[in-house]
Parts: C-alpha cells; sequence; structure tokens
C-alpha cells in the first residue's frame, strides 16, 4: 500500500477565552480523512443539495435575524433554538417539523453517518478536568494540548507510512495585538517562514509538542508521521493537498459540524435541544478527557 | 517473572486503515507453588499439571496475583481489547512451573526478562516427550532442600524436613506416612527403605532386592530421581561396610540414573551436583585410587556449595576432601578441612561424628602428634553405641599403642576390636592383623609374625583395592622376619595399582638395596606424584585455605625421589619412609 496523506480539520465547540468558568463546557473536534476521500465526500448531495453549495451558506431556513455568520456556522442555528427552546433528545433520523431542524439535522447527519469522514472529538467540563490539560491559563495552549491529543489517538492506527496533516480551528483574534499585525504584515510577502497569527502559532506548537509526545511514547512498532499549521501551510508542504483544491470555508464549515455534533451529543446536564448518539454513527468518536488523559 | 504479551488496541473508528495494532504489555506472574490441596473448580491448569507429574494429589497455587505491567498509556488504553490473550498467559503460567521445576536453566531464562511465552513453549517442546520431564523434575524436586512448595503447607514442609533429616543428616527416618500423595507416599517407602539399609550390613544383592521392592506392580518404570537417591545410599552405606566393590556396582547403578536424568534434563545437573547426589562421583574416585580425579569432583562441588551456609552436606564435603588431601600427603590442610566439618557436626549432633573423629584421628596420627589421635579416637569410641562399635576404631588406638611403645595396651585393643569385629560378623580384619603381627614385631617374636602370615595367607591375596595396604605391611613385616626380600616386594605392584604410592616406597627399599634397582618404579611413583601435584595447583585457586606447597606435597616428595635415583641411595627419602603410615609400625618407636 502506498503512502497516503491524511487531513485532520479542527474546530473548538465553548468559548476557551472563559477557561476559569467552572461551568463551561469546552470541546475541541478534528475531521479526519484521506484526501481523496475529502474530494469524494464533498462532491456528496444531501436532500438534493451538493454539499460544497450547503456550506457555503448559512442554512436556507435559519430566519435572517440569526445570520450572523457569512458562512454556514451551527453557532447561529443553536442561538436561533435558545430563542425557540426545543427541549429534549433528538435523533438526528427523526428531526421532527421544523424546516431548520430538518435542514440542519440533514447536514449533520451527513457527518455523523459518514463512511470516510471520522469525527474525533474530546470535552471537558469543570475545574477538574481542566486542571488536567492546562498548565497555564492560555487558551491557545489549552488547545493545543487537546488537539495534540486526538491526534496521538489517531496516529497508530494510520498507515505507518501515512502523513496526518492538521488544521486546528482558526480563533478569532483582537485585532490590537501586536502579533495579529505583525502576522499580517508577513502575510503581505508570502514565505514559508510567514508567521501564523499569535494564538493559532501557540496552538500549533503545543499541537505538535503533544502530538510527538504521543508518538514518542508509541511502542507498538513504526507509527505514521503528522504536520501541523494552517492549511495555507499545509498546503505548502504537501502538494496533494495543493492540487485537491478543497475550499477553506467548506473544510471549517465541516470542522465546526463536527464540533456541533460533539456539543449536541456531549454535553451533559445543560437544557436545550440535544442529540442522541445513534448506532448509525460509526466514525463518531467522542470522549470525555479523563477517558482519554489518565 | 515478567512475560511480554502483546495485547491488541482496537481502532477508534471504522474508517482507520489499521483497524488492530498489538502493545507489548508486561504479565508479572508470582512464583507457583505445588499444594496438597484440590484445585479449585475454576483452575484448569492444576488437573493438566497434576495428570502430567502422574499424582491428583498436588495442585498449583501462586504466590502473588497476576499484575499487567507497561499498559498502553493514554490516550490509547481505553482501547485495549479484553480479554488478554488467553493462549499466551497460559503459555506463560506453564513456563513459570517449568522454570520453576528446572526444566530450563533458570539463570538464563531470568536474564531473558521480559520472556516470551512462546519461545519457552517452543524451548519446552524442542527436547523429548514433555510430561516424562516434568515428571521427573517434579521427582527430583521432591529431594531439593528448597523445592518449590507453599510453605505452609504441613505434609510438604514435613516431608522436606524429613529428607534431610534422613538423607542429608543420615539419621533414622521416625516415622513412616502413607499420604494420599502418591510420589510422597513411595518417597516415605523410599526413606524407610534406606533407613533399613543402614541397620544392617547388607550385600550388593540385598540392596538390589530392596529396590525391587519399590518398584510398582504395573511395570512403570520410577522417575530416575528415586534411583539416584537409593543408590547413592545402597554405595554409602556398601562403603561403610568394607564393601568397595559392591559400592562401585551400586554407584554404577547411581550415575546411570543420574545420567539418564540428566539427560532428560539438563538444566537440573548443578543442583544434582551440587546437592551432593552425586557427592558419591567424587568417593567413587577416590576409591578406585584417582585421587586427581576425586579432588577435581570435589573441587567442583565446593564451587557450588561455596556460597552456601554450613551444612551436614557441606561438612560431607569438607570430609571427603580431608580424606583426599590426606592421602595426597596435604595433611595440614585435610586436618583444617576436617576440623571445620566436625564443628559443623558438632553443633548439629550429627550421628556421624564418630566418623569423623576418626579420620581427624588418623590425620594426627600421620602428622605425629599421637596424644590428640589419641583423644579423637577415644572420643570416636565413646560416641558409638555400645554393642555397634567399630572394630576399625579400637584397632586404630591399638596402633597408636605401638606408634607410642605400649605395647600391653596395643594389645588390649586389638583384643577389644576383635570382639567389635565378630559382633558385627567379621572374622577377618586385615588392618587388625597387620597390628598384631607389628606387635610381633615389636615384641621381636619372629614365629608369631610368620605365623599370622600363613594363617591367613588366602586372604591376604586375595585382597583388592585399598585393603592391599595391610596386606603390604603384613609381607614387608613377614619378609623382615623370614628373612624374604622378594616377599617384599610382592605387593607393590599391588600397591601402586591401588594408588598407595609413598606407602610402596618401604617395600621398595627393603627389597632392593640402592634406588637404582627400583628405577623403574621410582621413575612410575614420581610421575604421578607430579600429577597429583599438578590437580592440587588447579584445585588451590577454588579451594580457599588449601596451600598446595606445604611439607608433604606431593611434589616436592617427587624430587626426593629423582634425588635418590641421582645418588642411588635411599638417604634423601629416609624421612619420608619414616613416617609414612602404616608401614611406620614396623619401625620400633624412638
Amino acid at each position: 500500500m502506498g503512502m497516503s496523506d491524511w487531513l485532520a480539520v479542527g474546530d473548538e465547540t465553548g468559548n476557551w477565552d472563559e477557561l476559569n468558568n467552572p461551568g463551561a463546557f469546552l470541546g475541541v473536534a478534528l475531521v479526519v480523512a484521506r484526501i481523496e476521500d475529502w474530494q469524494t465526500a464533498l462532491a456528496d448531495v444531501v436532500d438534493g443539495q451538493p454539499i460544497r453549495e450547503r456550506l457555503q451558506a448559512p442554512p436556507r431556513h435559519l430566519p435572517p435575524a440569526y445570520r450572523k455568520s457569512g458562512g454556514h456556522h451551527l453557532l447561529d442555528a443553536f442561538n436561533c433554538w435558545k430563542a425557540q427552546p426545543s427541549e429534549g433528545t433528538w435523533s438526528l433520523a427523526e428531526p421532527g417539523g421544523d424546516p431548520l431542524r430538518q435542514e440542519v439535522f440533514a447536514t449533520l447527519r451527513w457527518l455523523a453517518e459518514h463512511p470516510r469522514l471520522i469525527t474525533l472529538g474530546l470535552w471537558l467540563k469543570g475545574p477538574a478536568m481542566r486542571r488536567e490539560l492546562f498548565l497555564s491559563s492560555d487558551p491557545a495552549v489549552a488547545l493545543g494540548r487537546a488537539y495534540g491529543l486526538l491526534v496521538g489517538l489517531a496516529l497508530p492506527f494510520l498507515n505507518p507510512q501515512d502523513r496526518l496533516l492538521v488544521q486546528p480551528g482558526l480563533r478569532t483574534e483582537s485585532a490590537h495585538l501586536l502579533a495579529k499585525q505583525r502576522a499580517s504584515l508577513a502575510r503581505s510577502q508570502p514565505n514559508p517562514d510567514a508567521r501564523l497569527p499569535g494564538d493559532l502559532r501557540g496552538t500549533v506548537s503545543v499541537l505538535v509538542e503533544e502530538g510527538q509526545h504521543h508518538r514518542n511514547a508509541w511502542r507498538g512498532g513504526a507509527i505514521a508521521g503528522f504536520e501541523a499549521g494552517a492549511l495555507d501551510h499545509l498546503r505548502r508542504v504537501c502538494s496533494p493537498l495543493r492540487k485537491a483544491e478543497l475550499e477553506n470555508n467548506i473544510l471549517n464549515a465541516i470542522a465546526d459540524l463536527g464540533a456541533g455534533l460533539l456539543r449536541l451529543s456531549c454535553q451533559p446536564g445543560e437544557g436545550g435541544l440535544r442529540l442522541r448518539r445513534d448506532a448509525t454513527w460509526r466514525n463518531v468518536v467522542c470522549h470525555a478527557l479523563p477517558e482519554l488523559h489518565a | 517473572m515478567k512475560w511480554r504479551i502483546d495485547r491488541i488496541l482496537h481502532a477508534p473508528a471504522p474508517a482507520l486503515p489499521v483497524q488492530k495494532r498489538t502493545w507489548p504489555c508486561g504479565l508479572v506472574l508470582g512464583r507457583p507453588r505445588f499444594v496438597l490441596q484440590p484445585a479449585p473448580a475454576e483452575d484448569d491448569l492444576s488437573p493438566t499439571i497434576s495428570q502430567v507429574i502422574g499424582d491428583p494429589a498436588f495442585s498449583i497455587e501462586w504466590e502473588q496475583p497476576e499484575t499487567w505491567e507497561d499498559l498502553p498509556p493514554s490516550p490509547w488504553q481505553r482501547y485495549l481489547a479484553e480479554p488478554a490473550p488467553a493462549e499466551e498467559i497460559v503459555n506463560a503460567r506453564y513456563g513459570e512451573i517449568a522454570l520453576a521445576l528446572g526444566l530450563l536453566p533458570g539463570d538464563e531464562w531470568r536474564r531473558r526478562q521480559p520472556l516470551d511465552p512462546t519461545a519457552i513453549r517452543e524451548a519446552l517442546r524442542a527436547s523429548g516427550s514433555l510430561p516424562q520431564r516434568v515428571r521427573e523434575a517434579f521427582v527430583f524436586a521432591l529431594f531439593e532442600p528448597q523445592g518449590p512448595w507453599r510453605q505452609d503447607d504441613e505434609l510438604l514442609t514435613g516431608w522436606v524436613q524429613t529428607v534431610r533429616w534422613v538423607l542429608h543428616q543420615r539419621r533414622p527416618l521416625p516415622q513412616v506416612l502413607s499420604p494420599n500423595a502418591r510420589w510422597l507416599a513411595l518417597g516415605y517407602r523410599l526413606l524407610d527403605a534406606i533407613s533399613r539399609l543402614r541397620a544392617t550390613r547388607p550385600t550388593l544383592a540385598e540392596i538390589e532386592t530392596g529396590w525391587q521392592a519399590l518398584q510398582p506392580p504395573n511395570g512403570e518404570r520410577l522417575p530416575c530421581m528415586l534411583a539416584v537417591v537409593y543408590w547413592g545410599e545402597g554405595a554409602y552405606r556398601l562403603k561403610e561396610c568394607g564393601d568397595t566393590s559392591g559400592a562401585a556396582a551400586a554407584l554404577d547403578r547411581q550415575n546411570a540414573a543420574a545420567a539418564a536424568l540428566i539427560e532428560l534434563l539438563p538444566a537440573l545437573a548443578p543442583a544434582l551436583d551440587g546437592g551432593l547426589w552425586r557427592h558419591h562421583l567424587g568417593q567413587l574416585a577416590y576409591y578406585r585410587g584417582d585421587l586427581p580425579e576425586a579432588l577435581r569432583q570435589f573441587q567442583h562441588e565446593w564451587r557450588l556449595q561455596g556460597q552456601r551456609l554450613p551444612s551436614s552436606l557441606k561438612g560431607r564435603l569438607q570430609r571427603s576432601l580431608g580424606n583426599v588431601l590426606t592421602d595426597l600427603g596435604l595433611l595440614a590442610g585435610a586436618r583444617r578441612l576436617t576440623e571445620a566439618g566436625l564443628a559443623q557436626q558438632r553443633a548439629s549432633d550429627d550421628p556421624e561424628l564418630f566418623k569423623t573423629l576418626g579420620r581427624l584421628g588418623e590425620i594426627q596420627l600421620r602428622q605425629g602428634d599421637y596424644a590428640a589421635a589419641r583423644s579423637a579416637y577415644e572420643e570416636s569410641w565413646e560416641r558409638q553405641k555400645a554393642g555397634q562399635r567399630e572394630g576399625r576404631t579400637a584397632v586404630y588406638l591399638g596402633h597408636l599403642a605401638l606408634l607410642t611403645d605400649r605395647p600391653a595396651e596395643a594389645a588390649d585393643w586389638y583384643r577389644i576390636a576383635e570382639q567389635a569385629d565378630l559382633a558385627q560378623g567379621i572374622t577377618f580384619n586385615p588392618y587388625r592383623v597387620m597390628g598384631l603381627m607389628a606387635l610381633a614385631g615389636h615384641r621381636a617374636d619372629r614365629r608369631e609374625i610368620l605365623r599370622l602370615w600363613d594363617q591367613h595367607q588366602t586372604e591376604w591375596e586375595a585382597l583388592r583395592d585399598e585393603k592391599v595396604l595391610p596386606a603390604a605391611v603384613a609381607a614387608l613385616a613377614a619378609a623382615r622376619a623370614a628373612p624374604d626380600p622378594e616377599r617384599a616386594g610382592r605387593f607393590v605392584e599391588r600397591l601402586l595399582e591401588a594408588n598407595y604410592l609413598l606407602e610402596a616406597l618401604c617395600p621398595l627399599a627393603r627389597c632392593a638395596a640402592t634406588p637404582g634397582r627400583v628405577e623403574r618404579w621410582l621413575q612410575r611413583i614420581a610421575r604421578q606424584l607430579r600429577q597429583w601435584q599438578m590437580a592440587l595447583d588447579e584445585a588451590a585457586g577454588d579451594i580457599a585455605g588449601l596451600d598446595p606447597n606445604e611439607p608433604g606435597a606431593p611434589g616436592p616428595v617427587a624430587a626426593r625421589i629423582e634425588q635418590a635415583l641421582e645418588v642411588d641411595h635411599w638417604q634423601p627419602l629416609a624421612t619420608d619412609m619414616a613416617r609414612v603410615f602404616p608401614m611406620n609400625l614396623l619401625e620400633k618407636p624412638v
């Protein structure tokens, strides 16, 4: 078997800037697939609508008042559902009569039941779990460790000659941060050493450290390698990814779906809409932090 | 021990290309212990093992519960497949039992930890019938001081103590038990048979009959170790009774059994040697007169025993080694070892203490320390049970009286010796008659000397092995009385065959006026003395406190022989010849 490049695109859920909020539900998800499987998946059609098109724009049935993001962002739908409570535990296969729910559930179900796209999720809640993951109160470090843990989980189960390319979730940073300004300057002069925005740089470096830590701890023989960074960076180091022409916003929207599945199926003891994990979600793997981090 | 067992990790999601990976875990097993209790219903290993060893009364317990080490860390631990691979674990458990029983060399395998259960299975299958080897190893372990038994199992602990008591310390079997466990019951019968051998003066044929009585009625072959133990004791007893050729035949049987056992289980060889089960190898060589070989055997045992605490076994080795050194002429070294063995025996009130006192007496006698020798022999005599005393001890006390110019006392002791011998059914003790002839010499009673010689003419000629020595002394005495120099030399060849090298010098000097006339013999003696010296030099490397160059060592004697040949005069050897016991009984004390 030849070497395959795998792409993992991540997103977070919960407000990681509020690490010290004891009640916050925090999670990260990585959607992982071979590059060619990403290409095939992006050609899928859901309810007669190509997935690419479906993820380009907000859900068609989302009331205009909730269209805060330009693209497909589940947070907008969540906000809408918060305003019109639909409590209880739902199955993605039985969305009921609400058209928005039907539309969003269909999109989520596409990912949850996808035979090739793997959703890995990790969540934590409360000070005890948080202490296990964070040695600093820096959200970038915490996110890096969470993503690194998921990378570590997956690596042994790729072929040893494979490579996993990882883009953690891109975060919005305050425009006045010096690091952001310097990074913006750097982007105007493209070169491989161009600096990433400060927060992402921190996350990536911890992710690499954490993932490598697990890779080193592996004693079961040869193991796949990995690279991490923003998609633009990953395209520079991996020509198959460059040639695959996978749009950033579509990939990020799928990562958002992954984080949504994690939140809706794992958030404990919260009011609002919850999803039942169906047996058909075969490639969705979600763990509370203590399950993976002894 | 720690075993490497590859356990399976499952992939978290079916879309991942590698669905299973192995992770090398460590399974730590406690030591297996045999116990005389029914196995619990869930234990499926004990029934198999008890069937293989051929005794359903035994089951296996483990000293500690099994524990896993080196399990996969986070984040993979929760994907570890349960249960762990059963076949590998079973192989590891069988491996532990095999190592505990010595089927494979334990030290070598211990170094290889974590062990591979498949490798040990292959190693166990590699050589011959496994069930037979397990059974042989199990029965061997029954006679080891530290077998794989549960410490609080009363019956097994009692058995181990009885083995120590009867075999190592050579005390009588206190009680014949007949437990349900087949091998233990047979073991007690064996110890009983051995105990009985010591109560009579058995012949080789009677010992063979005793062995046949132990055989199972169904014709099944008994494990080798039982023969090693039985025939070892048979040889020991026959030697005690003076039946050297019978002892050699019994030792052949023991050797054959030990060789068969080692062929099946080579890893047991050191334990078999170190346990003194083959102590007789050295003793056999000693009685054969092959002193360098005896020294090599005891040296080997010394290496194996050296690390151990003082014990009956170590004491026995010290005494045996002392005997060899005595014959090699290293009297100071022999005395040190014998005294150390004696101290050990005094501490444990060993029933064979009287024998060691006799040995010590002989060394002191040869050293010319007659007062000490007498005191040792007297204590030996007192320690023997009245009515069961050895005539030999009284004979030595007679010799001592003679050497210290107390002929009347010597005559008394020789009389006492005769009574003691008769009580044991011994009518002709060549050492006693030799003493009587020396006594007659003291009294210048030539007729008595020649009478005694003629009276036992047939017996003298029939004597072999170590008993050619009194025959040679008697012949020398008769040759002087006749006078008949040719008669003096009659036993020289036999003396040399029995390795009595120094002792052969006296008759040679008697029949040849100058060394040149018997050069061929003297060269042969010198050559052999040099070989002895080489063996001693080699042994000194292992046996601390052995000085191979002490006065009287064979090398210097060989040099003096060569010197005597060179000057063609006996003078360089005069001192050696004057001190050679028992030839010196014929000299009038100064």
